[in-house]
């Protein structure tokens, strides 16, 4: 029964996932994200767990049985159910800076997991996918020049529009293992895999200059490895509480990437794909994913209440994005804090008012951010706010949460986004391929 | 079989859920359900629109900007080809001393049609004249007046066959007329009555074989200007406007004919119109330049080759290239006492194989690029973008270019370009604009 019902909601979302995709391309709406992931090869996209999705946290030390965690694969070997997820965003980015401003939104499949439990509770696998950067942006920019040096012609103005879409996707199969009864590590592979595509619109005041459409694409792949544990401790200061805590490193990745800028152009009088032919320096490249340290510290006070603090280190002073030195020359080592803490009444064994059926989840983050431009880091402040539809029946739950962000500054020439939307999660969590023991 | 935390952090055991299954949280699932399935429907509503715009100028994170590159053009030859000189649209006569350009003498040719619906036959006492009409244009001194002289030609012509550079056959011994040209846009003159007599026997003849006859044997008239001239007019074959000014040059016939209202004899002009015509101009006497390139519009080309930097060009996204040449008028000016017609355009034409006869082929197709004058700048600016993207990124040779001054239509066109001995913003350059 559970199954039915959770199958449909998956069903209605993939509808409207693909509704809007569609739409999306057709009208060039809600495809396009944050100004600053034109940079390199996108801004950094976190993986958070569906739990903790309200908090606006990773939940590298959170455990729960109710959803899968794609952050630490220590906890994979926790698991009692299989579990499965399936997450997306639908994010506005309101950007302005001190001439101009722009409204963009951006609508996103965030991740995918499957988490099997090979041996309940001491050993399971996961098999996720989710995006690592994300490079989703439109920009517009409006400019003169003078045709020709020397002469004095009256200046041409253009425009040209890049819609930017893709970033780095990891494909990541792993396990976990408890070790001991509090003490579970894990590990995972991830394949890596680069697509960036920029379109780029150029028209002209002056007709005899060729209005243009062209493409800019950079691909490649690579393997990266990434280890985590997983701690707990009960009974710390009450019968009824437990402390945990959780970490994992993320190994630097680095990919041989490719480039190619292409055009349909009219040669010879034919409509032809021209491959621009770049020196080897510029179609080949490297782009290296930073290290990353993330630690989290969660306190469950009891049963109800849940406080959980992270920290993530990113080395992007050591990431490479040779294919424009000018932007790598931005990245610098970011550090992401975040503390939240969840509510959940229905775990009560009386039933309650309307209220107590969901879970509630509150938090906050500051990130330095990956980009320092003209001095400035590009930081963010997100606040966070979630609520957790759970089944009584089951441990299955869809998770939705509301983000409101504060990035970047108006000054030293910079723009100002602020980001408000909703992550969505369903999770499913099932007996399978066991027969319940009290059957 | 579970873990002792579990119990904490799930707040309950597997077990435990499957088994708390009850009626009422059965009705209640629904309705939690239906919540969220309303709350995922109403998302994309709540987001608002979308508007562009263009935050962070200067930033540039996708790297997307305009740059234009110079290259020098260094292969420019000249190519002296005569060009047609007859059945165009106005035909030269005149003589000016050019110390610019050279000595120009030019003698029209015509030929009267010999058949016209308003008279059947000349007769004793019909006189001819010869009307020119004249086009503003005009080569020399303005204020001058020119000596003229009408002869019979000694040879056939066909009008389509005449080039630049030929001498005109006139036979000198058989004069027809004389007549001066000072600012007048119309002429009239009448023909010796010899010459009418002789036109006549044609005109009036019954043979099945007339006009072959007329062909073959009747020359037409050659319009000779004095040495003495300073200037060169043009006489008009096409009007200068349909409605508004239809006159082109053309043989009158004034004859009499009794009018019964009247009871008197009366004149009755009757227009006879050209059945050839054409100019043989000839240059003499032009100096030599130290630097520049000279287009003439009878007799020179510029041929330039594009030595394209492939590699280069292969790398970029082409918007527009555009070949610039500045005009030279430091000769003009100083002799400024000649007017001379104003170039207002260059053309340019390209073959993907050599013709066999250059000059035919350029005047029988289109010009494949051009450009109008930058009067400001004095410079032209020829857009020449398909021909570098079909070179560039197609599989054809660079063929050369030919530019030519405005056009073939029987006015006398000539420019001075500078070349690279001009001063570096002078020097004429291909310009590439590309999208990086």
């Amino acid at each position: 029964m559970h199954m039915k019902y959770f199958l449909s909601a998956i069903i209605i979302i993939f509808s409207i996932s693909i509704g809007e995709t569609a739409d999306a391309q057709n009208q060039n709406l809600a495809n396009s994200g944050s100004f600053y992931s034109g940079f390199g090869y996108g801004s950094p996209s976190e993986s958070f767990s569906p739990n903790t999705i309200g908090m606006g946290l990773t939940g590298v030390s959170t455990f729960s049985n109710q959803s899968a965690n794609v952050s630490n694969p220590a906890l994979w070997g926790l698991s009692g159910f299989t579990h499965g997820s399936v997450a997306v965003s639908m994010m506005n980015y309101n950007a302005s800076d001190q001439f101009d401003s722009s409204s963009k939104a951006l609508f996103a499949f965030d991740q995918f997991q499957l988490i099997l439990p090979v041996l309940r509770n001491r050993l399971g696998v996961s098999l996720s996918f989710n995006p690592v950067t994300r490079s989703d942006f439109q920009r517009v920019t409006e400019d003169t020049f003078a045709p020709v040096d020397g002469i004095q012609l009256d200046d041409v103005d253009y425009l040209t529009n890049t819609q930017g879409s893709g970033g780095v996707n990891k494909f990541e199969f792993g396990a976990g293992y408890r070790l001991m009864d509090n003490i579970t590590i894990g590990y995972s592979m991830g394949a890596y895999l680069l697509t960036q595509k920029q379109e780029v619109t150029a028209a002209f005041s002056d007709v005899s200059y060729r209005g243009l459409n062209y493409d800019r694409d950079i691909e490649g792949y690579a393997f990266g490895h990434k280890f985590g544990l997983f701690a707990n401790k009960n009974s710390v200061f009450g019968s009824d509480d437990q402390f945990a805590i959780g970490a994992t490193v993320t190994l630097p990745v680095t990919i041989d990437a490719e480039r190619s800028v292409s055009s349909f152009r009219t040669i010879n009088g034919r409509r032809t794909l021209v491959e621009l032919d770049q020196n080897g320096s510029a179609v080949d490249g490297t782009v290296k994913l930073p290290m990353e340290i993330n630690t989290g510290l969660t306190y469950n006070l009891n049963r109800f209440v849940v406080f959980s603090a992270e920290t993530m280190i990113q080395q992007w002073s050591d990431a490479e994005y040779s294919f424009n030195p000018a932007q790598e020359a931005y990245f610098k080592d970011r550090l992401k804090t975040g503390f939240g803490v969840q509510y959940h009444p229905y775990r009560t064994e009386q039933r309650g008012g309307f209220f107590s059926n969901f879970k509630y989840s509150l938090g906050s983050s500051y990130d330095t951010g990956h980009l320092n431009i003209n001095g400035e880091d590009i930081d963010t402040l997100f606040l966070n706010a979630g609520i957790g539809f759970v089944s009584r029946q089951a441990a299955s739950s869809i998770d939705l949460s509301f983000e409101y962000g504060i990035r970047g500054t108006e000054s030293a020439s910079l723009v100002k986004e602020n980001i408000w939307g909703f992550k969505l999660s369903l999770n499913l969590a099932e007996f399978m391929f066991v027969r319940p023991k009290f059957q | 079989m579970y873990l002792k935390n579990l119990q904490t952090t799930t707040g309950r055991s597997p077990e435990k859920m499957s088994n708390s299954s009850n009626n009422k949280f059965l009705n209640s699932k629904g309705s939690r359900l239906s919540i969220a399935a309303f709350l995922l429907l109403i998302i994309p509503l709540i987001v608002g629109c979308e508007s562009p715009g263009s935050v962070g100028e200067g930033l540039g994170p996708d790297g997307s900007s305009v740059t234009t590159d110079e290259y020098s053009v260094t292969d420019v030859s000249s190519v002296e080809e005569n060009f047609f000189s007859g059945g165009l649209s106005y035909s030269a006569m005149g003589y000016i001393e050019d110390p610019v350009y050279g000595t120009l003498n030019a003698v029209a040719v015509l030929k009267p049609v010999i058949s016209t619906s308003a008279v059947d036959t000349l007769v004793e006492g019909d006189t001819m004249t010869l009307r020119m009409v004249f086009n503003s244009s005009i080569y020399g001194d303005e204020l001058s007046v020119s000596d003229y002289e009408i002869f019979e030609l000694e040879d056939q012509w066909r009008g389509n066959e005449l080039k630049y550079n030929e001498a005109a056959p006139v036979d000198f011994s058989s004069k027809v007329a004389e007549f001066q040209v000072a600012d007048e846009d119309t002429v009239e003159v009448e023909l010796s009555a010899e010459w009418v007599e002789k036109y006549s026997t044609y005109f009036n003849s019954d043979d099945a074989n007339r006009d072959s006859l007329y062909t073959r044997e009747f020359t037409g008239l050659a319009i000779v200007p004095a040495e003495t001239n300073s200037r060169v007019k043009f006489l008009r074959h096409t009007p200068a406007d349909e409605e508004e000014d239809p006159a082109i040059t053309e043989f009158r016939i004034y004859s009499t004919e009794f009018d019964e209202e009247e009871d008197e004899d009366v004149e009755v002009v009757s227009s006879l119109g050209l059945r050839d015509w054409g100019a043989y101009v000839v240059r003499s006497d032009e100096p030599d330049y130290d630097s520049g390139n000279v287009l003439h519009s009878i007799d020179r080309l510029m041929e330039v080759n594009l030595n394209l930097p492939f590699e280069d060009l292969q790398s970029k996204n082409i918007v527009n290239a555009s070949l610039i040449f500045s005009i030279d008028r430091s000769d003009e000016q100083l002799n400024s006492s000649i007017v001379r017609p104003d170039v207002e355009s260059i053309r340019a034409h390209t073959f993907s194989t050599p013709p066999a006869d250059l000059i035919s082929e350029i005047f029988a197709t289109p010009a494949r690029f051009g450009a109008n004058i930058n009067e400001d700048e004095e410079i032209f600016k020829v857009d020449v973008t398909q021909y570098i993207l079909d070179t560039t990124y197609g599989d054809v040779n660079a063929a050369p270019l030919y530019f030519s001054a405005q056009s073939v239509n029987g006015i006398l066109y000539s420019i001075k370009l500078h070349d690279n001995a001009a001063p570096q913003d002078r020097q004429p350059r291909l310009i590439i604009t590309s999208v990086e």
